[in-house]
């Protein structure tokens, strides 16, 4: 379903709105969230999955999603949100999940961004040039 | 032997495995051809985009919540979810040497089977058009080999000319005449065929093997059965490989065929993507869509190398509909047009050109003067022969000279119609018309005009060659050469009346 002009305007109102010191208000949103619905679905639905990607949007920036073959240690994963922290200049969270498709390394999200240190890429950039 | 270990090391010390960060999207839809992702926070509009199962795609629609991209391959190799990352760089193409004599698909990977393109050349299928700068008027004539045309539409090189017509009428033939006529010009030639039958494509590829014109050929296919976004890709891919020979200071003609697919096509992709739809349901930017690709036609200074690029577009009418949307849009954008009509068709004239409706804008200047001295005559009687044989068809009664105009009409009708695959090289062609001109031919019944054509030209080519090379050199036809004309047209014709 393409998301309309008119509900992709209200839901970035609402969502800007709501945003203090790089923080995002989330009683106020829950609150705006009770409101829509209250609105027949035909009205609310588009809202909605409009309100949702700037939500997940904001969140995806504000965490680091961390991937390694083999778990990593709490303090390795503080020094990683330490080093994005200084880099993107706001608080960061960071969440880990093992990932042994990797095969070896890390790799790092934050936002749209991507930082692949793994060793599964490395041999996907041997193939590539192998392949010419 | 340590050279080399410390060369491989040096080289795997160089190498670059993703140093940088990506810019990654998710996919959130994929159908027809087109996905819908959100992220790729950072892509450019017409960015070459990265997606699984080695599939590429081009980001066309930046929305405020997700991009659009078309995909080129097989899209239902890709899911909800899967990843996809932007490249920093716009779709490029193979280019060079190693390209004529080849068939390539629109993303320029060989379809032949005659092994992989050995190139490491590459150019952007989009680019901006030559500059005022860089360029020069259209000044060298690109010969098609057939009479009409080169007489009375000239075609420049650099110049872009439209061949207009409705299906099945000749427009494809003329223009492989044209490319089996630059076999010793120089010129390179791209054939793109945008969503034809792969038949067609196949025996497109047949004849020009067949003719020898294979060698100096590219041909750029994107037939029916590829997706509408190849189908889309495929003539800015051809400019591209022409581009490459006119900045290399060389000669290239590219044929679009056909525009009006093309534009199916980019049709087909912006309804998919929910682009708002305007005339005939086309998008609103169908108009850039060829402008920007034909502007990129020029010829260049020789400051800049003096390369050109000619293109010759196609578009399909419907029952000889040139009023709709794409028609008038062409016709507006090119440098003149051939029109081909079907009732000229059907009566047997071949080529069946309008010579009425086709002009050439430009083309006047690259004409050599020769032809220019014989055309002229032909068109202004041509014209006469039109209006008199209009008004002819309601009398009986013809005054003389009224009926030595429309005999004379009758066999320039004639000279000028063409088998398919034969184009005659110019100064056989001046001869020809300057005879038909000059009433040489008048007194031959219409019937036999083809034969004369033919065995004339076999009596110059074996008889009087040094007429010809001397047209050739000269350029243009003095008192003295136009005397040797009328002894040679004399001299043959005393043996055929024989015959």
């Amino acid at each position: 379903m393409k998301l309309a002009k008119k509900d992709i305007k209200i839901a970035k109102y609402i969502f800007l709105s709501n945003i203090a010191d790089g923080e995002l208000d989330e009683a106020k949103i829950s609150s705006w969230i009770k409101k829509i619905k209250n609105l027949s679905p035909r009205k609310s639905i588009g809202l909605l999955k409009s309100l949702l990607a700037f939500v997940s949007s904001f969140y995806r920036q504000k965490t680091i999603f961390t991937q390694s073959s083999k778990v990593i240690d709490e303090k390795s994963l503080i020094k990683i949100r330490e080093i994005f922290e200084k880099r993107e200049s706001k608080s960061l969270e960071i969440e880990f999940r093992e990932n042994p498709s990797l095969v070896g390394g890390l790799k790092v999200k934050l936002g749209d961004n991507v930082w692949d240190y793994s060793i599964n890429q490395t041999l996907s950039a041997f193939k590539e040039i192998a392949r010419g | 032997m340590a050279n080399l270990v410390d060369e491989i090391k040096r080289e795997i010390a160089n190498l670059k495995t993703s140093q940088e960060a990506k810019n990654v999207g998710v996919i959130t839809e994929v159908y027809d051809g087109v996905a819908k992702v959100d992220g790729l926070s950072n892509v450019a509009f017409n960015e070459l985009v990265e997606l699984p199962n080695n599939l590429k795609g081009l980001a066309l629609n930046l929305e405020e919540t997700s991009v659009g991209i078309v995909i080129f391959g097989d899209y239902t190799l890709l899911k909800e979810g899967d990843e996809v990352s932007t490249t920093g760089r716009i779709l490029q193409v193979p280019v060079g040497e190693a390209l004529p004599g080849r068939v390539v698909n629109a993303l320029g990977e060989p379809l032949d089977g005659k092994g992989p393109i050995k190139t490491t050349k590459m150019y952007p299928v989009e680019k901006i058009a030559p500059g005022v700068i860089t360029r020069e008027p259209v000044n060298t004539p690109l010969q098609t080999g057939i009479k009409a045309v080169d007489s009375m539409i000239p075609i420049g090189r650099g110049q872009r000319e439209l061949i207009i017509g409705d299906r099945g009428l000749g427009k494809t033939a003329i223009t492989l005449d044209t490319i089996i006529n630059q076999k010793d010009a120089g010129v390179v030639c791209i054939y793109v065929a945008v969503g034809q039958k792969t038949s067609k494509v196949a025996q497109i590829v047949d004849t020009l093997e067949k003719n020898d014109a294979l060698d100096h050929t590219i041909v750029v296919s994107a037939s029916a059965a590829d997706s509408a976004a190849m189908q889309y890709l495929a003539p800015y891919t051809g400019c591209a490989i022409g581009e490459y020979f006119m900045d290399q200071g060389k000669d290239a003609l590219v044929i679009y065929d056909d525009l009006s697919k093309h534009a199916w096509a980019y049709r087909q992709l912006s309804l998919l993507m929910r682009r708002p739809s305007g005339r005939e349901a086309y998008p609103g930017d169908v108009f850039y869509l060829h402008s920007r690709l034909l502007e990129r036609a020029a010829k260049l200074n020789k400051n800049y190398g003096g390369g050109s690029l000619t293109a010759l577009p196609i578009i399909e009418t419907q029952a000889g509909d040139v009023s709709a949307y794409v028609p008038t849009n062409v016709i507006s954008i090119t440098d003149g047009q051939i029109y081909l009509e079907g009732d000229l068709f059907y009566a047997g004239t071949r080529p069946a050109i309008n010579v009425g409706l086709s002009v050439s804008r430009v083309g006047g200047a690259a004409q050599i003067k020769a032809m220019k001295q014989v055309a002229g005559s032909l068109r202004l009687d041509l014209a006469q022969y039109r209006e008199l044989a209009s008004f002819a068809q309601f009398g009986s009664d013809l005054d003389e000279s009224t009926q030595k105009r429309l005999e004379r009409g009758k066999r320039l009708l004639e000279i000028l119609k063409q088998p398919q695959y034969e184009p005659i090289s110019v100064e056989r062609q001046i001869a020809l018309i300057w005879a038909s001109t000059k009433g040489h031919l008048d007194d031959i019944s219409v019937e036999k005009i083809s034969e004369f054509e033919k065995k004339f030209l076999d009596f110059m080519s074996a008889r009087r060659s040094k007429l010809s090379e001397a047209i050739m050199k000269e350029k243009f036809l003095s008192d003295k050469l136009e005397k040797e004309l009328e002894e040679a047209v004399g001299e043959f014709k005393k043996g055929f009346k024989h015959e």
